[in-house]
């Protein structure tokens, strides 16, 4: 039985009912940011929109063929984006993010430490993902076009819990 | 001779949509791989998961959207046949084939400048190998390449005196180290012998399913049979599972490329596709 997650979390005591290895599906608006995006905000030392208690999706989606709602869109490798965790849950405030793979052990603790979650998307399942995608719109950084922000809106979309609230890791 | 002019619109529009299948549908043998690999499992938790990599397949067919959001940098193995006489520019030829190709597929453009890192915006260049067959025939093999499984890319340099065995367990260390990384389950590929860069081409050529048998002894066969069955069977026995979050399925499939080498030295390099594993071909 998958549980569900809405978004926005009514407060982040919520996540402590998914532990690492459940299966969820989840629905709200999610933001896009792999490795330009978290490079060009860590340098920055800001975000160029308020990612407070938002989801980060690792993902570089193909461009939206006509007629689409969006092209395919699965996680791309999660690790990358570990030295800029910290940063991203302690001063941009966020509250998830989803990608594929194993992480670092400081991404176990930073959950901890920060009320924070990581999901895990099926890898290379780009066409199933954009199955659950009810909208997408272009944010910030349009220069770096598939590594762009987008705003995603997402609907029963499958994931893992890879690390829950508490720190522990599906990988570990 | 057999002259081929590459400005024929006919074999220009031919490599597009062979280059643009390859990224919306796996060849055949390799989803054979995928849904016998799912039916046969008996882990629930296994099959679970392999189920949503069938169910990818299905949707990205059906909605003609690509298989995965890593549409690759592409890379093209060219045989040319011994008796072709070829009019124009091959390179630009393949460039300007993958160029239209992932602009009309709408798939993701993912090469950039190594230092810079600006995108060049056509997916271009794309990774070109030459080499002659015997024949009059002009073949392509296109592989779109994703980079999650690129990145897991190993190359050791064994001592000249190691065994096979050594060369099975330095390669099991090496999927178990690239874990859920390459998005397992995997296509090995495996290359044996030449030098550093020959043992990688070796290798790539093997995971994308180009086995050379031409120069291999009937001895170094039954070597390179046994290992790929351990390679097989004990990386299965990893429990990597799918997407690497531990079960059935670890390893689809494993090919093997040797070539003499060295009194020196045993280079040996191991190569990840994901299990979407690419590749179409086109014959001229």
């Amino acid at each position: 039985m998958k549980k569900r997650i809405q978004l926005p979390l009514q407060g982040r005591k919520v996540l402590e009912n998914f532990i690492a290895g459940d299966e969820i599906l989840l629905s709200g608006v999610i933001y896009t940011a792999r490795d330009a995006a978290h490079k060009k905000m860590f340098e920055a030392g800001k975000a160029p929109i308020d990612l407070r208690d938002k989801f980060i999706y690792y993902t570089g989606p193909t461009p939206t063929p006509p007629q689409a709602i969006v092209g395919s869109c699965g996680p791309t490798t999660s690790s990358r984006m570990d030295n800029f965790v910290e940063f991203m849950l302690a001063d941009l405030q966020t509250v998830g993010m989803i990608g594929k793979g194993k992480r670092s052990a400081l991404v176990a603790d930073a959950c901890k430490k920060y009320k924070a979650v990581y999901f895990i998307a099926p890898g290379g399942c780009g066409a199933l993902l954009a199955n659950s995608v009810t909208k997408i719109e272009l944010v910030a950084y349009p220069e770096f076009l598939s590594e762009a922000i987008y705003r995603m809106e997402v609907e029963d979309m499958p994931l893992i819990v890879g690390i829950d609230i508490f720190g522990s890791d599906v990988f570990r | 001779m057999r002259k081929i002019n590459l400005a024929k619109e006919e074999y220009f529009n031919s490599l597009v949509a062979v280059i643009i299948q390859s990224n919306l549908k796996l060849e055949p043998e390799t989803f054979d791989k995928i849904k016998s690999t799912y039916d046969s499992m008996k882990d629930l938790h296994s099959k679970n998961l392999m189920g949503y990599i069938v169910e990818n397949c299905q949707v990205a067919t059906e909605k003609k959207l690509p298989i995965c959001q890593d549409t690759g940098i592409l890379e093209v193995f060219v045989k040319i046949g011994r008796n072709v006489f070829l009019e124009g520019n091959l390179e630009n030829f393949i460039n300007k084939a993958a160029a239209k190709a992932y602009s009309d597929g709408y798939f993701r453009k993912s090469v950039v400048s190594a230092l810079t890192r600006e995108n060049t915006k056509t997916n271009t260049p794309a990774i070109i190998h030459f080499e002659f067959i015997d024949g009059d025939n002009l073949e392509f093999y296109v592989v779109p390449k994703g980079f999650g499984a690129e990145n897991m890319t190993t190359l050791k340099m064994f001592n000249p005196t190691a065994s096979s065995l050594d060369i099975v367990d330095f390669i099991l260390q090496t999927v178990k180290n690239a874990g859920p990384n390459p998005c397992p389950p995997l296509f090995l590929g495996i290359g044996i012998g030449g030098t550093s860069e020959k043992a990688l081409l070796l290798a790539k050529k093997a995971q994308s399913g180009l086995v050379e048998i031409e120069h291999v002894t009937d001895e170094e066969l039954s070597v390179v049979d046994s290992m790929k069955s351990e390679i097989i069977k004990c990386g299965n026995e990893l429990w990597i599972g799918p997407f690497g979050l531990g079960g059935e399925g670890s390893v689809l499939n494993v090919n093997i490329n040797v070539y003499p080498t060295h009194i020196a030295g045993l280079p040996v390099a191991v190569t990840f596709g994901c299990w979407c594993n690419r590749l179409k071909k086109l014959v001229l």
